[in-house]
């Protein structure tokens, strides 16, 4: 490891060790208690995991189907060689590679900054020991073709400490999925950071889809910088995993900026998922719109907060925002925190948060055309979820989901020609 | 807001006249210890369980610090430099006639259509002395006698009801509840009690304003009322005009419990001393309320307008036990200048069928802050619970902030909850449009902010929604243009 | 009663209006016609005093007073009344309580006595009757929750109470079906009278029909191009805006 790297990590373990894990203390964490994590993986729930190798028939039937794509696959944590031919302007190195060859890159990928919105120990963790991860550059104006296709799969326990970064050209136009997925029996930690920049007039699609064993500890985290006139449109969707946390905090730093945070959590059993996201109004004239939506079975406990600041002069800022949430069971619980922060007065705003069942005059007109109440409300619980996906614009992905979706729906089979 | 520094100076020019002269006797030194609490129980005579419940929570409040969670900013309060006990004003410090008082306090009563008489009590004139009021409190007690209401200071009803006020006082807001509310556990000196007997509908509303020595119950107030099982009560606090008050913290507790099939109404007017234009002084309102809704079929509403004080941290509350209990929450807040307020409420859901509404309206001006700050909880067992909350910010200006913190905790799957929170200004187009009518620019103003606080001046008796919606265009004064 | 001289306006520094002259008596109706965007609106708005619409040149007198000198409500109080193309929704804020304080406002400028609850709700109910309106839509928040029509026939009701005596009617016919059309037409004949004055904006001539128009003018590109009498406003119907630019272009 050269010098520069090294000091990078010693700094940020340090951080770790003042700080440690969040706990129910910090507000940010009040209702996700990682004690969980450390309870199973111990107090080095660090421990890197092992490389593996996957054989080719486990790597498709773990892909989307059907998704053309330029596809990097990461196998607990490390990436695979298999690098596709990308078109021209398009740089992918892994990280692995820059932390041999340019530390000065490398450095860039692994930045920390203490001071943004919801950071924690863990992310310094992150910094300390991510091994591997894409570091994408788009340069001006390339409109990438294709989808950059992120497969991760855990294969085994231990930790995989994974840093991406994104830097997108003016101009430049991307679809990048994240795509977390694993067959592994014995519970681990998939463990994330993303880094998006966006300069002016860029335009990224992320999909962060996590489908992870049922073991499987999931903290995930995208920090997006965007410049004037560029757009951001993600979809946060979190339907696996014993525990998963994902933050997402996007700075609207340049005039006319804009985002689109949708999100859906279907989870049940035991299942704990957890979205905090945080947008900050920094510059006039942008616009924020969020969709989450949540549907609980069995014990499952989902958190939603989402924080919109708008800062002084962030004149003509437009954000709504909006959490809607379907519990199933009688034992599944929400806790949901829609939060507005407003400084400026030049601005429209709105948030709104419902837990609730389905609209009844819906479920009666359905059944008046002759469908049984049960299938009714499976309809209605599958559309309610699925528009947190209209806006998404890959049809392989959204079917893929939607298929994820409908398998975890009670007779959800029976509603498959609905996709 | 040139009056309210008037107000100030008032305030200031009876402080020095009244605590240099022959106050020490009666005044305990500044600063807290257990022997202060002991001081301040033997002063008023209680027993010695009440005594030991002062003491118990003091050791508490011992191992407490100060909330910091609130959205507001403010000086540390030193509370070793405030004095615990002073013995109620006595009529010689007062004016003694209107002609004393200050011209432009008596102006603002004006504008907010104060009678002469309720003026002089509002600026301390000592009123029994002057005015007929002693017969009218006398027939208004006689009247709820024959009700069989107990309405008293709370040091009366210790003395006199010990035994409703042993099983109550704490019920709703525990000695260790929270850091304010233990201090006032242990402080308290006066506040207001009310039982409303089995099947009463209690003849009138009750208002701590009727009571005489009401304006000087002082800064760790007390109240609690009781509504027995189908009772009715209705009590308004607080009143429409600048109360003269020269206490900077104010840290009073309310609590309210609501037996089977019966409601209680709880309306608040406050417009304590906000500050004057730069923010310099005005009084620290950090009031725990909380209503316990114990039988089946209660229902507790908390109806407040917060326009005053220059920190409000405020958040009157239900406990919906009984099934199908109701809680409501009613506020209209106003910051302007550098007022600054976090407010709003909780609404818990333990019992069946329980419902509870929430409509806040915050409206800020100047370098105003405001929050909105509320808790929905659903537990459990809480089958069918419904909760509807709406929180509409409105700003004047781009000095201020308007911010919303709802949470809501489900844990039952038969829940409905619905939270919805705008922020907006006051569109040109809108204030054109009066102006084009023939209304003028500030009237227009005030036109608005009435209309956006409707739904709440509603819910408040008749003559204190007339009131409040002046009280509003006064405060917003020198807000607009 | 209304003399404009040379009237240049402009919003957000663009130049609208280029020179309007036109003269106004009491007891007259004139109709201000003119193709989309040449500056109908923005007359309107001058004459209303809408903030951001900003006179460079010109004159606008009205009873001998300086007209652009005065701020909105004044406009009002001295009896200018414009019905909004589209009529604004101010959620909270009831109709009746709008119209009374404008009402007495008026009064009060006039050095009237201003009129009590009764008086006023005796009032009302007179002008309802004047418009067909609705007593539940008198008693709602201002246009919420309106209709395209009954917002219109909102602006004719509170022209009634307000008894302007310049009223200026900015496109009151658009979206309004045949009937609805009718019936507010009906209303302002019936306000019509030897003191008032009242200036039809519209973009078609099938209000005139209705309404029986003094005088035609056509506005183009800023400026009156032609003046007639009813007679225009048929040409214009059968013949189109066409002719008459083709005609005025020098």
């Amino acid at each position: 490891m050269t010098q520069p790297i090294k000091m990078l990590r010693d700094a940020a373990w340090q951080v770790y060790e003042q700080t440690g894990l969040p706990t129910t203390r910090n507000e940010d964490w009040k209702y996700t208690d990682l004690s969980r994590l450390t309870a199973v993986l111990g107090e080095t729930w660090w421990t890197p995991s092992h490389a593996a190798d996957l054989d080719k028939e486990t790597v498709e039937e773990q892909s989307i189907p059907e998704l053309d794509a330029y596809r990097l696959i990461f196998i607990n944590g490390r990436f695979q060689e298999d690098m596709p031919n990308l078109p021209e302007g398009v740089s992918v190195v892994p990280l692995s590679t820059l932390l041999v060859s340019d530390a000065d890159k490398a450095a860039k990928a692994l930045e920390m900054d203490e001071k943004t919105p919801l950071f924690n120990g863990a992310i310094a963790v992150n910094t300390a020991m991510a091994s591997d991860g894409a570091c994408i550059c788009i340069a001006d104006g390339v409109k990438l073709d294709k989808p950059l296709y992120l497969l991760h799969v855990a294969t085994s326990g231990g930790a995989s400490h994974i840093r991406h970064g994104i830097w997108m050209g003016r101009g430049a136009t991307a679809h990048v999925i994240e795509h977390y997925v694993g067959n592994s029996t014995d519970a681990g930690l998939t463990h994330n950071v993303t880094l998006v920049h966006l300069d002016e007039a860029a335009t990224l699609y992320h999909d962060r889809l996590q489908l992870e064993a049922e073991k499987q500890f999931h903290l995930g985290r995208v920090d997006v910088k965007q410049l004037r006139n560029s757009r951001f449109v993600s979809h946060s969707l979190a339907l696996g995993a014993a525990l998963s946390r994902v933050d997402i905090a996007v700075s609207l730093s340049g005039v006319n900026a804009s985002c689109v945070l949708n999100g859906l959590y279907l989870i049940g059993g035991r299942q704990h998922a957890d979205h905090h996201t945080r947008i900050d109004h920094a510059s006039p004239d942008c616009t924020s719109q969020e969709t989450y939506k949540g549907v609980l079975s069995g014990r499952a406990h989902a958190v939603f907060n989402g924080k919109v600041v708008v800062h002084e002069g962030a004149d003509g800022t437009d954000a709504k925002q909006s959490n809607g949430n379907l519990l199933l069971s009688d034992h599944a619980e929400v806790d949901t925190k829609p939060e507005l922060e407003i400084y400026a007065d030049e601005v429209k705003c709105a948030h709104g948060a419902t837990v609730g069942q389905l609209d009844l005059e819906q479920l009666f007109y359905l059944q008046s055309r002759g469908l049984d109440k049960t299938s009714a409300k499976n309809v209605l619980t599958f559309a309610f979820a699925d528009d947190a996906l209209t806006q998404m614009i890959s049809a392989p992905v959204r079917r893929y989901l939607e298929r994820a979706a409908l398998k975890r729906l009670p007779q959800g089979d029976e509603l498959q020609e609905m996709v | 807001m040139a009056k309210n520094t008037q107000v100030e100076a008032l305030v200031k020019q009876e402080y020095e006249a009244g605590f240099v002269t022959d106050i020490e006797a009666d005044t305990v030194p500044p600063g807290l210890n257990e022997d202060v609490i002991r001081l301040i129980s033997a002063k008023k005579h209680e027993p010695e369980w009440m005594t030991e419940w002062r003491l118990a929570a003091y050791r508490h409040w011992l191992t407490m610090s100060e909330p910091k969670w609130a959205h507001v900013n403010y000086e540390p309060v030193d509370y070793q430099s405030i004095s615990y006990y002073s013995a109620p004003k006595s009529n010689d410090d007062a004016p003694q006639s209107l002609d004393e008082v200050d011209p432009k306090l008596l102006e603002t009563y004006k504008k907010l259509g104060i009678p002469l008489h309720e003026q002089a009590m509002l600026a301390g004139v000592a009123v029994d002395a002057v005015f007929d009021s002693v017969s009218v409190a006398t027939t208004f007690k006689k009247k709820l006698a024959e009700a069989g209401v107990i309405f008293c200071p709370m040091s009366e009803a210790v003395e006199k009801h010990p035994d409703l006020v042993r099983q109550y006082l704490g019920s709703v807001v525990p000695t260790t509840d929270n850091f304010f509310a233990s201090l006032n556990s242990a402080v308290f000196t006066d506040g207001s009690f009310v039982y409303i007997p089995k099947g009463v509908r209690c003849p009138m509303e009750l208002s701590t304003y009727f009571r005489i020595n009401a304006s000087n119950t002082g800064q760790f107030e007390r109240t609690l009322i009781i509504a027995d099982e189908d009772s009715y009560v209705s009590y308004l606090e607080g009143c429409t005009a600048p109360m003269r008050d020269e206490n900077q913290l104010h840290a009073a507790v309310v609590e309210l419990v609501a037996l089977e099939n019966a409601q209680i109404k709880y309306a608040t007017v406050q417009n304590w001393y906000p500050g004057d234009e730069n923010g310099v002084g005005g009084i620290y309102n950090f009031v725990t309320k909380r209503g316990a809704c114990r039988g089946k079929h209660s229902r507790i509403s908390w109806t407040q307008v917060e326009t005053g004080s220059a920190i409000t941290w405020k958040y009157p509350s239900c406990i919906l036990i009984g099934d199908d209990s109701v809680g409501e929450f009613y506020s209209v807040a106003l910051t302007n200048n550098y007022q600054q307020a976090d407010t709003g409420t909780k609404m818990v859901h333990i019992g069946k069928n329980t419902k509870s509404t929430i409509i806040s309206k915050g409206i800020s001006a100047g370098h105003g802050q405001q929050s909105y700050r509320g808790l929905v909880k659903v537990l459990k067992g809480a089958e069918n619970a419904r909760n509807y909350s709406q929180c509409d910010s409105l700003l004047l200006g781009k000095t201020c902030g308007a911010h919303t913190f709802p949470y809501i905790e489900v844990k039952n799957p038969t829940a409905q909850i619905e939270h919805e929170a705008t922020t907006s200004k006051i569109g040109d187009d809108q204030l054109f449009y009066c102006m084009q009518r023939g209304i003028s620019e500030e009237d227009a103003v005030s036109m608005i902010v009435n209309g956006f606080c409707k739904d709440v001046f509603a819910e408040l008796p008749m003559e204190f929604a007339v009131e409040a919606g002046k009280l509003l265009a006064v405060s917003l004064e020198g807000a607009v243009g | 009663m209304l003399k404009i001289e040379n009237l240049h306006a402009s919003v957000d520094g663009k130049e609208i209006l280029k020179g309007i002259d036109l003269e106004i008596n009491a007891g007259e109706v004139h109709a201000i016609m003119g193709p989309n965007g040449s500056g109908k609106s923005t007359l309107s708005n001058v004459l209303a005093g809408r903030p951001g619409y900003d006179v460079t040149e010109g004159a606008v007198h009205y009873n001998d007073k300086n007209l652009l000198e005065l701020s909105p409500e004044e406009r009002a109080w001295e009896g200018i009344f414009l019905a909004f193309q589209y009529p604004v929704e101010i959620p909270g804020v009831n109709n009746v309580y709008l119209l009374k304080a404008g009402l007495n406002a008026i009064r009060k400028h006039r050095g009237e006595s201003e009129l009590d609850a009764m008086d006023f709700m005796s009032i009302i109910r007179e002008k309802m009757k004047l418009v067909d309106m609705d007593e539940s839509l008198v008693r709602r928040s201002v246009n919420e929750g309106f209709s395209g029509g009954e917002k219109k026939r909102n602006e004719i009701f509170q022209m009634a109470v307000l008894e302007p005596k310049l009223a200026i009617l900015d496109e009151t016919d658009s979206g309004l079906d045949i009937d609805a059309l009718k019936v507010v037409a009906g209303g302002v004949n019936k306000l019509r009278s030897k003191e008032r004055a009242i200036v039809m904006i519209t973009h078609y001539q099938r209000l005139l029909d209705y309404i029986e128009p003094d005088a035609v003018h056509v506005l183009a590109d800023g400026r009156i191009v032609k003046t007639g009498d009813k007679s225009l406003a048929l040409e214009l119907e059968k013949r189109g805006y066409d002719w008459v630019l083709e005609e005025t272009r020098v």
